[in-house]
């Protein structure tokens, strides 16, 4: 069907193997090896690139707008992690601003080409960006901090949010027929979305079994958490993707060869983080040590 | 012996009805779905009754009680009529194929739920709430809780029994709360006492939770220090121990309960203990050396004598029945526990993190929970229960030749958007038999190892 593909297809799949091969141990260290300083440092480095990413996509040309976008993000975001404000009040105000990028996103998915009212323009566009990114990077640094040595919180989300990636992936490879949103991201089909809704079930459970004793109220509760962390991830997919079409490009980034940019990889990440992180504070699984939180 | 040979006839039994329920489940969604099954047989081997029904399906009893099978129309395993290919197990899409594999495990689940639930509506056996002994040092202890409270009330819901509170502990203690109980002291006033389970280490919330990680140990008979049995070839035989001698002091002090007498020999592995008995009438000094086990980490001392085991008063055993909807959930959330426990025993098992002490299997939970001291149909349907969530959960295992295994060969169909070649399942059937040997072989090397400890 797709002959003269298959060539660039293998290709592709090659780099984004060797990628995942390269980045994969750098993650694994950063989990288990860095202390909570490496791991910020760490952080603010992807959180820079992302920005600079970010700067791109919504339309910043001068070099020196986006030095001061990027410097301004970091110390943003230093200074919320210092002043201690980072708690359940900061996440769920950031989980109402993901909700509103729902009601954007339908906007965005009836009329075509509605990017005035689904999309921010100039500064409204950059601030878009510090809403995605930054508090993706406080909460990981509090789930890093609430036990740097054995991070389970913080695995057990990657896990839920790269199941739910690839079932989806799968899913939607062998079933996917209907459209999910034609308009934003034309290869999404909710056969896909329903098989990386399963795939975040079945490892959720499976994490649940593994390390806590839930009573069976509480299992049922997490796997509906789950469920909604799952919708986000999708959400900020989306959202990624206007911004992607908008600007023309197809990845946000050249960074990470076979993968795209790093926003490409995060996207799913910054949505989903906030929803996961009012699930932990409300499960009380941050609530022992509240104060190394803030 | 007898007992031996009844608990060998008793898993019989119940493997049988439990692999007749797995298969069922492939049976009947395999049917629901439009595929025809040739055969169900409940048994392996030849029919010892069998019939076919006018689909042409056959019902068969096979000789051997062990396991049984569904036979579906399949292109794999002989020339399938073209008419009839559309109802072939193979060119099912793969989705109905997967629900086929699961429903058998699923049933596993159902049947365990249903199990558990009977029982929940029939009463659960327990012994009442009465803190027997509060272990120094703990978090009951440190939360001021008493030898002889009564627990009336734990988080406004009234306690029943001790064992019911052990499901709520679990989960309190793991989201690390505190929780509120009411307590009538042993002069009779009744007081509010929390216990903050933020206290407890997170590595203490298995099993033993409630005695070994709260520090919280139930009311239960003392066991008068009367030696029921000496064991040949222990210390006790060569130092003279007799059936019938009642202990009354280890190394000068005074004993008045099994437990003290259990305490002061496990503290002193290799050490010579001075024992006195009482033996029709007369005092006598026994000299012994406890042999040096090693139990965990630590080297306790063991000499080799029994006890009768003690029957609970009456009055002292509470039988707590709920509603048919209450009892659905306890049986859908025990079913849950048990998967969960079973998974972990594996998980141990396979990490070779078995050290004879802590592996907390399905069976030590149901003792822990109290069950043990039940007797005749109750105790079989649990154990029936147990069973099947370990076949419902060991069938899942992603090991070829298992259901996991199938589903796993379905993945593999999924990503790489062709069946798994012949060639590949040969060898993951070798591997997948090589896998469950070692399982087996551990299990038993470890049971073994507990056995002769």
């Amino acid at each position: 069907m797709q002959g003269s593909d298959e060539p660039t297809k293998q290709v592709m799949l090659k780099q984004r193997l060797l990628t995942a091969a390269v980045l994969m141990p750098i993650f694994l260290a950063a989990l288990f090896l860095m202390d909570e300083l490496g791991f910020s440092i760490l952080l603010a480095v992807v959180l820079a690139l992302s920005l600079f990413e970010w700067a791109n996509l919504s339309g910043i040309q001068s070099h020196t707008i986006k030095g001061i976008y990027i410097a301004a993000g970091i110390i943003i975001a230093a200074m919320f992690l210092y002043s201690g404000v980072v708690g359940q009040e900061l996440f769920i105000i950031v989980f109402a601003l993901w909700l509103v990028v729902v009601y954007r996103l339908f906007q965005f998915a009836k009329r075509e080409h509605a990017y005035k009212s689904a999309l921010g323009n100039g500064p409204l566009a950059w601030l878009d960006g510090y809403f995605v990114l930054i508090p993706t990077v406080l909460g990981l640094q509090a789930l890093k901090a609430y036990d740097s040595a054995a991070p389970q919180l913080l695995l057990i989300f990657f896990f839920i949010i790269w199941s739910a990636d690839t079932g989806a992936y799968l899913a939607g490879r062998t079933w996917g027929k209907h459209k999910l949103a034609p308009r934003i991201s034309p290869g999404k089909t909710i056969e896909g979305l329903i098989g990386g809704l399963l795939a975040a079930l079945v490892v959720a459970a499976l994490a649940a079994a593994l390390v806590w004793e839930l009573s069976l109220q509480e299992l049922l509760l997490w796997l509906l958490a789950v469920a909604i962390v799952t919708l986000f991830s999708v959400v900020g997919d989306l959202f990624e993707s206007i911004y992607k079409r908008r600007a023309g490009v197809k990845d946000s980034g050249k960074l990470l060869p076979g993968h795209g940019g790093i926003l490409d990889r995060i996207d799913s990440t910054c949505a989903a983080l906030p929803s996961y992180m009012l699930v932990l504070y409300q499960f009380d699984l941050l609530a022992a040590t509240g104060t190394s939180l803030s | 012996m007898l007992e031996f040979l009844y608990s060998i006839a008793g898993f019989i039994i119940a493997l049988g009805i439990l692999v007749a329920v797995h298969e069922f489940g492939h049976f009947w969604v395999a049917r629901k779905l439009g595929i025809k099954v040739l055969k169900f047989s409940v048994g392996f081997g030849r029919a010892i009754w069998s019939r076919t029904a006018n689909d042409g399906t056959v019902y068969a009893v096979g000789v051997i009680p062990l396991g049984g099978y569904v036979k579906m129309l399949d292109e794999n395993e002989g020339d399938v009529a073209v008419e009839e290919q559309h109802r072939a197990f193979n060119r099912q899409p793969i989705w109905k194929r997967s629900l086929v594999v699961l429903a058998g495990p699923m049933f596993n689940f159902f049947f365990a739920i249903a199990a558990y639930s009977l029982v929940f509506v029939n009463g659960v056996e327990g012994i009442t709430p009465v803190v027997g002994k509060v272990v120094e040092g703990s978090v009951a202890e440190a939360d001021g809780f008493r030898n002889g409270d009564v627990l009336l009330s734990l988080d406004g819901k009234k306690l029943n029994s001790w064992q019911e509170q052990r499901l709520y502990l679990f989960s309190k203690a793991l989201a690390r709360k505190t929780v509120s109980y009411e307590v009538r002291t042993s002069d009779g006033q009744e007081i509010r006492r929390t216990l903050n389970l933020a206290n407890v280490p997170m590595s203490e919330i298995d099993a033993g939770l409630v005695a070994e990680g709260i520090g919280l140990i139930g009311w239960y008979p003392t066991v008068p220090p009367v030696i029921d049995q000496v064991i040949s070839g222990k210390p006790a035989v060569r130092a003279g121990f007799l059936p019938g001698d009642l202990i009354t002091a280890v190394d000068g002090e005074k004993v008045a309960s099994w437990n003290e007498v259990v305490q002061l020999i496990s503290d002193n592995p290799g050490k010579p203990l001075r024992i006195v008995v009482s033996r029709n009438g007369f005092f006598e000094s026994i000299s012994v050396i406890p042999e040096v086990v090693i139990d965990g980490e630590k080297q306790i001392g063991r000499i080799g004598i029994s006890v009768k085991p003690i029957e609970i008063p009456e009055d002292r055993i509470v039988n707590t029945n709920y509603g048919l909807m209450e009892s659905l959930y306890r049986g859908t959330e025990t079913t849950w526990m048990m998967s969960v426990l079973t998974l972990r025993m594996l998980v141990k098992m396979v990490t070779l993190e078995v050290s004879s002490k802590n592996i907390s299997g399905p069976i030590t939970i149901a003792q822990y929970a109290g069950k043990s001291a039940q007797v005749g149909l109750t105790s079989f349907i649990l154990f029936l229960a147990i069973v099947s969530v370990s076949l419902g959960v060991l069938n899942l295992l992603p090991i070829p030749i298992l259901d996991g295994g199938h589903l796993l060969y379905h993945l593999i169909e999924v990503i790489t958007r062709k069946p798994v070649s012949e060639k590949l399942m040969i060898i993951g059937q070798q591997v997948g038999i090589l896998l469950l040997f070692l399982l087996m072989s551990l299990a038993v090397y470890n049971d073994l190892g507990r056995l002769l400890n």
